[in-house]
């Protein structure tokens, strides 16, 4: 399948679907089953939103299969926050902060599209990735504030903002997607806003936002990649194999 | 295709239940058109959130429902991605939800179904399915969940554990 993701659709499809995957690795490695069921939820909601993307981009059940399982490496480009695993619960949190109000800038720029399927997605999108951020707000304050775990948490802030910097940048040679910088500032001022208190500065994710590179240039993206595509690999071509 | 059948179709529809909670779809407001047009079946639903993990299980219904009203019949589900309020749901289907322990979706409130207080705790923003959120009330102790459905709901940070 020959896919660029030139589309913006095509770029966010890849950043939640990426991210539910990472999410769906914390649902057995909590020690709060009401934990547990939250980040399943996340997880399945970033996968439904990739879907929901990539049918916002025409394509239907075969192109969405296609896109993530046999789209070539070199035309994946997610952003740097889901090309890594980030091992740690205050990196995560983080993590989904940053990438649940992208969604919302984002859907709040989709709202003034012209056509009406789009507002329509959008407007849900966005309400279904403001409970995200509320999610992820409410343990950025708990870790922040509680003196066992406010170092680590200022630490992972360090290493989570600076893989930040790319969220509304494209690939490289791929063209400006209008609007991108001033939907990267009104990231950054939610970012901020949601941080004020735990004196985490989100100047780090950059005035500008920079390029995307490629999964072939990440080898642990590649890693994870090829974790997610292992279903449709091996004898009986994987677990799909089960199902026929 | 005659009226009878049109008619037909709609009352087989009208009794597909959701697969967790035993009211049907029209109630729940997830079914959102039913048309039938020469031998073809249009079916539109709305998922209460676009993660509902039952949309399957739901399409798979729907199809049998049209199907035993005549097995020609040619059934196209859609699944819409547009917003689904508690104010979908009507009356019959907001008693029955009431009856088995999730707050009135209609009003949208967040007292307790079982004594009515209005003094209640959310105990997080997701619970047992992306569509609840779970609450206990202060007043009687039940736990209960909230209907949830893909509308802003404030910063509602004061209730949560």
């Amino acid at each position: 399948m020959s896919v660029t993701t030139a589309n913006p659709f095509l770029d966010r499809a890849e950043d939640h679907f990426v991210h539910g995957h990472l999410l769906g690795g914390w649902i057995v490695d909590y020690i709060d089953l009401e934990e547990s069921l939250a980040v399943g939820s996340l997880a399945q909601e970033e996968l439904a939103h990739a879907s929901t993307f990539l049918t916002l981009a025409g394509m239907n059940e075969a192109g969405r299969d296609a896109f993530v399982f046999e789209r070539p490496l070199e035309q994946w480009h997610p952003t740097q926050l889901v090309a890594q695993r980030l091992h740690t619960w205050p990196a995560t949190v983080l993590r989904g902060l940053l990438l649940s109000q992208a969604a919302v800038v984002r859907s709040t720029l989709m709202a003034s599209s012209e056509d009406t399927t789009v507002r329509d997605a959008a407007a849900v999108l966005a309400a279904e990735q403001h409970l995200h951020v509320l999610h992820w707000e409410r343990w950025v304050r708990l870790l922040a504030s509680h003196e066992r775990t406010a170092a680590e948490f200022a630490g992972c802030a360090v290493e989570v903002l600076a893989l930040g910097g790319d969220v509304f940048g494209v690939a490289t040679g791929s063209g400006g997607v209008e609007g991108q910088e001033s939907a990267h500032r009104d990231w950054t001022s939610r970012v901020a806003a949601s941080l004020a208190a735990t004196g985490v500065d989100a100047a780090a994710l950059g005035e500008v936002p920079v390029a995307r590179r490629p999964a072939t240039e990440r080898p642990e993206l590649v890693e994870v990649l090829s974790e997610i595509r292992s279903i449709r690999a091996g004898a009986d071509d994987g677990v799909r194999g089960l199902y026929r | 295709m005659s009226e009878a059948t049109q008619s037909a179709v709609y009352e087989a529809v009208s009794h597909v239940e959701d697969p967790e909670v035993p009211v049907t779809l029209v109630d729940l407001g997830v079914v959102r058109e039913v048309s039938l047009d020469g031998g073809a079946v249009r079916v539109v639903l709305r998922p209460t959130r676009l993660a509902c993990p039952a949309r399957g299980e739901m399409e798979r219904r729907v199809r049998a429902a049209v199907s035993s009203v005549d097995e020609d019949l040619a059934v196209d589900v859609e699944w819409e991605m547009a917003q689904w309020r508690g104010d979908d749901v009507t009356a019959p289907g907001q008693q029955v939800l009431l009856q088995i322990g999730y707050a009135d979706p209609v009003a949208e409130s967040d007292a307790c179904p079982y004594c009515g207080s209005a003094e209640v705790r959310q105990d997080g923003r997701f619970g047992g399915a992306v569509c609840k959120q779970p609450y206990t009330c202060r007043s009687c102790g039940s736990t209960f969940d909230v209907l949830r459905g893909s509308i802003s709901t404030g910063s509602g940070a004061h209730h949560v554990r």
